[in-house]
């Protein structure tokens, strides 16, 4: 029964993913990019330790390994919105969805988490492969990435990293939604870009944020999407509190993808009503 | 019960209209003007299994419109209708399960990925029992020869082919009413003609329902054994074909280049040439040397009309062209009680 309820949207799931498998040569070129800007990232993180003194949150090899796990799954975040959806939504095609047996908020999440899962993937191993492996056998064990923290720890990360790719895709969801309002969308991404950029942890990393902020980075769903399972890769989420976490992960993708949901209800409502 | 009852259907779209003129942009920034546009007006129509039915007009008639509301993808603003006894818009999922559409404009296959994947997806997309999915999607294969490109991603198909594999994918689910909205526009003669093939044989064979909206004579001539004709919005005419092809659609446009007999510009028409169309009452015109006639040949044929031309004219050129659409549309709306409450322009 469940089985068969879910059927459709394992499959625009699974299309999509094999569609985004299709871009090889894209993922190579993007390690090549990510892998120079995490060696500008970690030089310039190893320069502020030297200079700083030893009382950080996190060590410096935690610090650096952060960003190489960010480098490494850059792609679940909500950096651009769905072209095809920006256009459909623009032009009014979006009626033409309508025409498929199918609640159209899920199939469209279904397609998101394909977008962050399999880019992600393609990307991840290469850059784990230099990050964990090439750096220390070339010597330069400072700055890379120290392996998890226990082989629990790494299945649990696994398992935050999904649910962070639940929460991307709702956010990028969200961000969809509002070009049935906005007519161009650059407003939109540019906001989008920045408080991602700022707040989900991929430019600076999280708990390097000063003592007072961190009340609103904990308050605000950004976290969930590359923190959370960073800091259980870690190992610096205690081992009691992971679950809770992944609880808020869940908490959170279930909550935006009911804002999605609802947003994209009124909005296809005004195109079915206005015409297309 | 009809399969398709459609009553007192309104649409009206309402967008917002730019303003134009000095301190528009300001004026623009408090006060947003409204153009209505009367999509569909009080549009009724009952349709019964098995038939096919083309539904044609002119640009922006209403036709789309009135397929998207059929498959449940637009809300009218009044007016009711029942497919299969559900409310297409109230009931959508039921409903769009049931029935098949091809927007020839659009593809539902998925780009990135072959033909035989898309059709998978769709069997997903439906529930589709396994076995009989594979027994209905093999033979749509055959029939429309697919087979060749069925490997191929939808981005590499010519339009014909992706049109084929589109039709194929509107059927996989086996539904007994098909909405064809366009479905050979931009398409070559063959592919026409294996489109029109298709069309026909489902419904002739399996009893399929078709509403088909066309721009092409062609299509309605090999197709329709019922037309509805639909202009801004109402419905003009309602009936067999030969309400087109009878009386409306045989008026020719003829359009002759000719070279005066004595040189400088070509005088209009004198003697027996002005007698036969002042008799016939053959609209014409007559620019640069270019004569255009709107005749209609059961008054004054075709190759009379030309021997007339040709007796005051040196032609150089000449072309005969069936009305266009547009054209038969105008005509028979001028005929019925239209045009009492003449039309205003409409998108």
């Amino acid at each position: 029964m469940i089985r068969s309820a879910a059927r459709p949207y394992l499959a625009f799931f699974a299309a999509r993913f094999r569609s985004q498998l299709q871009y090889r040569a894209a993922a190579w070129a993007g390690v090549v990019t990510q892998i120079f800007f995490g060696l500008v990232s970690v030089m310039v993180l190893v320069a502020f330790y030297r200079a700083a003194g030893t009382d950080a949150p996190l060590t410096q090899s935690q610090s650096v390994s952060y960003v190489w796990l960010g480098q490494a799954l850059l792609l679940i975040l909500p950096f651009r919105l769905d072209p095809e959806l920006r256009e459909m939504i623009q032009t009014g095609d979006v009626a033409y969805e309508l025409a498929r047996p199918v609640f159209l908020p899920l199939s469209w999440f279904a397609r998101g988490v394909a977008d962050r899962v399999a880019p992600a993937l393609l990307r991840a191993l290469p850059q784990f492969a230099f990050s964990m492996l090439i750096l220390p056998w070339i010597g330069w064990e400072e700055i890379a990435l120290v392996p998890p923290a226990s082989a629990a720890a790494f299945g649990l990360f696994l398992v935050s990293a999904v649910l962070g790719s639940l929460v991307a895709a709702a956010i990028g969801l969200i961000a969809a939604a509002t070009l049935f309002w906005t007519i161009a969308g650059h407003g939109t991404s540019i906001l989008v870009q920045t408080i991602v950029w700022v707040l989900s942890g991929v430019s600076i990393p999280l708990p390097l944020y000063p003592e007072w902020f961190q009340p609103v980075i904990r308050a605000l769903p950004f976290r969930a999407m590359l923190d959370t399972p960073f800091q259980i890769y870690l190992g610096t989420t205690e081992a009691s509190a992971v679950g809770g976490e992944l609880l808020m992960q869940l908490f959170w993708a279930v909550g935006l993808f009911v804002l999605a949901w609802i947003l994209i209800g009124r909005g296809s409502r005004r195109v079915v009503v206005q015409g297309g | 019960m009809a399969l398709i009852e459609v009553d007192s259907i309104c649409k009206r779209y309402v967008r917002r209209a730019r303003t134009t003129g000095r301190g528009a942009a300001l004026r623009g920034l408090f006060v947003r003007e409204k153009v209505v546009t009367d999509a569909l007006s009080d549009v009724s129509f009952t349709i019964e299994a098995g038939e096919l039915v083309g539904y044609i007009g002119p640009n922006g008639a209403g036709k789309s419109t009135t397929v998207k509301l059929l498959a449940g993808i637009l809300t009218p603003d009044s007016g009711t209708c029942r497919i299969n006894g559900l409310v297409p818009w109230e009931e959508r999922r039921e409903h769009v399960a049931r029935i098949g559409v091809v927007f020839g404009q659009r593809t539902q296959l998925w780009w990135d990925l072959p033909v035989i994947e898309s059709f998978d997806l769709l069997a997903d997309i439906y529930r589709l029992d396994r076995t009989h999915y594979e027994t209905t999607r093999d033979r749509l294969i055959d029939r429309l020869s697919i087979g060749p490109f069925l490997e191929q991603p939808v981005r590499q198909l010519s339009l014909g082919q992706r049109m084929r594999a589109d039709l194929a994918a509107s059927l996989l689910h086996r539904p007994r009413i098909l909405f064809l909205d366009e479905p050979t526009i931009g398409l070559d003669a063959p592919g026409k003609l294996a489109i029109r093939d298709f069309v026909r044989t489902i419904n002739a064979e399996e009893g399929v329902t078709v509403i088909l909206t066309t721009h092409d004579m062609d299509d309605i001539e090999a197709l329709s054994s019922r037309l509805m004709i639909i202009n801004s919005g109402r419905i003009v005419a309602d009936g067999a074909p030969s309400i087109l092809t009878d009386e409306l659609a045989r008026n020719r446009e003829v359009v002759v280049d000719v070279t005066p007999a004595h040189g400088g510009e070509a005088r209009p028409p004198e003697g027996t040439l002005a007698a036969a169309l002042e008799r016939s009452r053959t609209r014409w015109s007559l620019e640069g040397g270019r004569f255009r006639f709107d005749v209609d040949p059961t008054v004054l044929s075709v190759p009379e009309l030309i021997r007339l031309v040709g007796e005051q004219y040196t032609m150089r050129d000449i072309s005969i062209e069936t009305a266009p659409i547009e054209e038969v549309v105008r005509r028979i709306y001028a005929r019925t009680d239209g045009g009492a409450n003449a039309p205003t322009a409409s998108s």
